[in-house]
């Protein structure tokens, strides 16, 4: 007998329309939940149990007169990065522990037009500078899987939630992986939209021609759900798409019968875990028997992409971390963390007189490579897939002091976020204990596709059903 | 290997202070990096353009006029807002 807080959206809906139980008893079961655990897993920096409470009855009430909000009653979880008016919005750093925030992001706004309820908001690598959740100035996120090893990041604290069943959903953002890496490592499904696709408004700038707010789910069906409210095009954000927004809940596909799935040859041969290969290479063959052809193809090496998104973002990192003056708002220049402070002297070397054209405009010519060269992939396949990180989940510490450690663990992800495409990281596997994740990267706006395939995926293989023993 | 002068003046560049016991560290990882990126090197972009953005997208612009939200808290030919001076 499954408790409330163990529920997807999808089961939460059909239980709150039929009547099974109210939004309130829904998120009294989240809320207690995190009672019982969150000394373990520390995703939250805060949490509103006062107010979610209040909106859970006004959801309950609104129900009863017949309302059609989408997301009615769900309670969810906020990576900290998002803006969320009157509440503390602190990135996960010193510099804004103090700050709450005067306006709301959009992403935010959307769910809650939808009748969804924010009841907290996770801890990450501060202004989401890693790939473990230990960049937090204020505290480092256990994996629900082993505690004594991290969730990834930089969206650890909403994937750890999520996992923990800590939150029915939450949502994140992706710089380079920050989504699809901690989904990876955590067991759950992550979603990088393309980017454009979810209002970067209100939205903590990290690395502003890559950010892309996404979501992490229980189930690729609710990934769905989520994503049909969070796209569209916003006039706030003048980087997001027109495009229209296609129901990312309808599966057409009955089988992958006709489509063709490509496997970078040099993502098979970079340096990763042996049980990552063998999960990702068994994941190949559940793949086959759903009737897609898998080709290996030729794409760059991921080195090249780290490389790249090394100095594109963290030049775009100390552009925006400008705004920092501790003068407006916020703690001075000296509270950012030391991640922060490395992110912004690299990116400040590189676009410094004499270096600007040796490294920032190289990176930016080997992006434009990268990006060709998934158009040309996509010519010959439909869908990209990968391990989603080379390995599993490392332990408390690993990631410390390391220069290129995020990169390192992020080089499956990097390729297709500099390149703005849409990928999705679902469980494929286990290896001793832990989740491997497996990645589908799709051509821009392909959302739709790749949701369909993580769902008959999902049919086949259903490793949502598996839970941590917290 | 990073010179001292150039530590200096990128922190005075990045509005940072640097602690002086860290300065030696600060060297050592940032010439470990720059090393790292220098794989860039061996791609040919001759006759490639940079890329700035993804979207392909220009010129997004819209009316200059108050949208929606923001008409509610017109005053005349003021905008109310909370106050952000607490005594």
């Amino acid at each position: 007998m499954k408790n409330l807080y163990n529920l997807t959206i999808e089961e939460s809906l059909r239980g709150l329309n039929a009547g099974d139980f109210s939004s309130v008893e829904l998120v009294k079961s989240v809320l207690e939940r995190i009672e019982k655990v969150e000394d373990k897993v520390k995703a939250y920096i805060s949490i509103f149990k006062e107010d979610a409470l209040l909106l859970a009855k006004q959801a309950d009430a609104e129900r009863k007169k017949g309302s059609k909000k989408k997301l009615l009653g769900i309670p969810y979880s906020a990576k900290d990065l998002f803006n969320t008016k009157g509440y503390l919005t602190t990135a996960s750093s010193k510099v804004l522990e103090n700050y709450i925030t005067l306006y709301e992001s959009t992403v935010t706004a959307k769910l809650k037009n939808e009748g969804a309820i924010l009841i907290g908001k996770t801890n990450s690598d501060a202004f989401a500078h890693g790939s473990s959740t230990e960049n937090s100035d204020f505290f480092v996120t256990k994996n629900p899987w082993d505690l004594t090893r991290l969730p990834g990041g930089s969206s650890g604290g909403s994937a750890a939630a999520v996992t923990a069943d800590e939150t029915i959903f939450a949502i994140g953002t992706e710089t380079g992986g920050s989504i699809r890496h901690p989904a990876g490592w955590c067991g759950c499904v992550g979603l990088k939209p393309t980017y454009g696709r979810v209002s970067r408004f209100g939205v903590i700038s990290m690395c502003s021609s890559t950010d892309s707010p996404g979501l992490l789910t229980k189930t690729a069906k609710d990934a769905g759900l989520v994503l049909n409210v969070i796209a569209g095009n916003d006039s706030k954000d003048a980087t997001s798409s027109s495009k229209s927004v296609d129901d990312y809940t309808e599966i057409l596909l009955d089988s992958l019968k006709g489509k063709v799935i490509g496997v970078p040859r040099a993502f098979l041969n970079y340096q990763m875990e042996e049980m990552v290969k063998t999960q990702f290479l068994k994941s190949l063959t559940d793949l086959r028997d759903l009737g897609a052809k898998i080709v290996e193809i030729d794409l760059m090496d991921p080195k090249y992409a780290v490389a790249v998104y090394t100095i594109v973002q963290r030049a775009e990192v100390s552009s925006n971390l400008a705004r920092y003056d501790g003068i407006r708002y916020g703690n001075i220049r000296e509270s950012f963390g030391h991640e922060a402070q490395r992110r912004i002297l690299l990116g400040t070397y590189v676009l410094s007189a004499g270096y600007y054209d040796k490294y920032y405009q190289k990176a930016q010519k080997v992006r434009s490579l990268v990006c060709s060269d998934f158009d040309r992939a996509f010519k010959s396949v439909d869908l990209i897939v990968s391990p989603t990180s080379p390995s599993t989940a490392l332990k408390v510490g690993a990631g410390i002091d390391q220069a290129m450690f995020g990169e390192i663990m992020d080089a499956f992800a990097l390729p297709a976020a500099l390149a703005g495409l849409c990928a999705i990281s679902i469980p494929c596997g286990f290896s001793q204990n832990l989740p491997v994740g497996m990645q589908l990267i799709g051509p821009k706006f392909s959302e739709k596709l790749i949701l369909e395939v993580a769902n008959l995926y999902e049919k086949e293989v259903d490793f949502s059903r598996f839970k941590p023993n917290l | 290997m990073i010179t001292d002068q150039e530590i200096d003046n990128l922190y005075l560049l990045s509005k940072l202070t640097l602690k002086p016991e860290l300065r030696e560290e600060v060297k050592k990882w940032l010439s470990e990096t720059l090393d790292y990126i220098t794989v860039l090197d061996e791609l040919d972009t001759a006759n490639v353009r940079p890329t700035t953005q993804v979207t392909g997208l220009t010129n997004v612009f819209r009316k200059d006029l108050p949208t929606k939200e923001n008409e509610l808290n017109l005053s005349g030919t003021y905008f109310k807002t909370s106050i952000t001076v607490v005594k």
